[in-house]
């Protein structure tokens, strides 16, 4: 018999425990008072492994929700860097817009005071040698401009015209070595002749020693070499000469025009050059009567 | 002893595994069920009183923990050892596709046990097709997951045979 029952030992445990089991689960579903002989002990046993779990888990799952995070976050900054540069670019083009209508507006206005025609020019380039201070600017024979034409904007002389093709021109700027304006001093009328090429760009000679120029007069053309306007800014005088001889005296002067920030400027043909118009039979017979 | 010690060591982190880390996993829809595999394994290679007991106390661990009315999962998992067991008695090749295809078997016991346990027993709040879905994948994934265990139990068994017999000579 115990032979039997140790041959046997597995199925009858097993079915033993099937129907302990069964028992068990008998009992504990009837809704009474719950049966759970082990359950104290095994979750003494296994909670610390549990609890080791839990926090493995959690700490797992928080790492995992501080990538999501993280990712999310990374997205949505380079989404509102995009946006922030997407809109710096709009306001940078409205605000270029905004500076644009307002040079040009100050252009429209100076050339409605001017006595002759102009063409508004936009420069398109600069020296490329750094040797001579010249601009090329997009508009050229085709739209009527010339050389010796007088170049000005908003604040005052830029240059004139040295060279011309169909559709662009090349003006030699205010402040070259080679430029030359017939100037006055605003205050005191005091005339002389503005050159470039000096340390604060250009420098206002020949002014009779006796004439009173001061460091801060404002110096504008004379009018009178035959191709700038009258009354227009050149610049400012910076400095007097300190020679205490001579005939004539000598004056810094810095440009009213910041060249390098022009962007729109005004080719204006000379006075001289203007076509007089035909002679009508009344100043015909008025000269003939006066002359 | 040292099988004792190892299944009950597997056991535990079999039963932490299911019900904290693998149920955190939020893309899996059902953990895999590591008991089941336990238990396979023991009626597979155990076939002892040892078996039978580690298989009942496997599913006692599993209802300890995972909130069914004590006695579900022991019935279920031994419910699975004697199967196995039987089963294992009149085949016999034993290669990996037979280790699954006995976890396979087990899985589907344990899935009746359950089905049976709440068409006869009890009420079902979740509904047939949620139920029968999550015993699905449990099993699914333990399928899966089967040959990598028997792999890393059979390495421990024998790693501890190895252990032992120096003493042995001794």
């Amino acid at each position: 018999m115990l032979d039997l029952l140790r041959r046997r030992s597995t199925p009858l445990s097993t079915a033993a425990l099937i129907l302990v089991s069964l028992a068990l689960l008998v009992t504990n579903s009837r809704g009474g008072q719950r049966v759970d002989p082990l359950g104290v002990v095994f979750l003494e046993l296994v909670t610390p492994i549990a609890d080791l779990g839990t926090r493995i888990s959690s700490t797992l799952t928080h790492t995992w929700s501080s990538y999501v995070d993280l990712v999310g976050a990374r997205q949505e900054r380079e989404w509102l860097r995009a946006r922030v540069r997407s809109l710096e670019a709009e306001a940078d083009a409205a605000s270029a817009i905004a500076s644009e209508n307002t040079r040009l507006r100050a252009l429209l206005g100076l050339r409605d005071t001017l006595p002759t025609s102009a063409v508004a020019a936009r420069i398109t380039g600069a020296e490329a040698s750094g040797l001579f201070r010249t601009a090329t600017l997009n508009k050229g024979r085709s739209d009527g401009v010339a050389e010796g034409f007088a170049v000005i904007a908003g604040g005052g002389v830029v240059g004139r015209i040295v060279a011309t093709s169909p559709h662009a021109s090349r003006v030699l700027l205010l402040d070259d070595h080679a430029s030359g304006v017939d100037a006055l001093v605003r205050r005191t009328r005091a005339r002389g002749i503005v050159e470039g090429g000096s340390q604060a760009g250009c420098r206002l000679k020949y002014v009779k020693r006796r004439e009173d120029i001061r460091v801060g007069d404002k110096v504008i053309t004379s009018g009178l070499d035959g191709i700038f306007p009258k009354g227009l800014a050149i610049g400012e005088i910076v400095q007097l000469s300190e020679e205490e001889h001579g005939l004539y005296r000598t004056a810094e002067v810095r440009p009213a025009v910041e060249f390098a920030k022009l962007e729109e400027v005004l080719v204006v043909e000379p006075p001289s050059r203007e076509v007089p118009p035909p002679p009508t039979q009344a100043t015909v017979a008025s000269g003939e009567s006066g002359g | 002893m040292r099988a004792f010690l190892l299944f009950a060591l597997a056991g535990a982190i079999a039963v932490v595994l299911q019900t904290t880390l693998l149920e955190q996993v939020s893309f899996l829809p059902a953990a895999p069920d590591l008991i089941v595999v336990l238990c396979v394994y023991l009626g597979l290679h155990y076939h002892s009183v040892g078996g039978a007991t580690g298989a009942f106390l496997l599913g006692y661990l599993l209802d300890t923990f995972s909130g069914s009315p004590p006695g579900l999962y022991a019935l279920a998992m031994t419910l699975v050892f004697a199967l196995v067991y039987l089963v294992s008695k009149r085949l016999w090749v034993e290669n990996p596709v037979t280790s699954v295809a006995a976890v396979a078997l087990g899985c589907g016991v344990k899935i009746a046990t359950v089905v049976a346990y709440f068409a006869l027993a009890a009420p079902l709040n979740v509904g047939w097709l949620s139920l029968l879905r999550t015993l699905f994948f449990e099993a699914l994934f333990a399928l899966v997951l089967s040959p990598f265990l028997f792999s890393a139990l059979d390495a421990n068994l024998r790693a501890a045979r190895q252990a032992k017999r120096p003493h042995a000579i001794e």
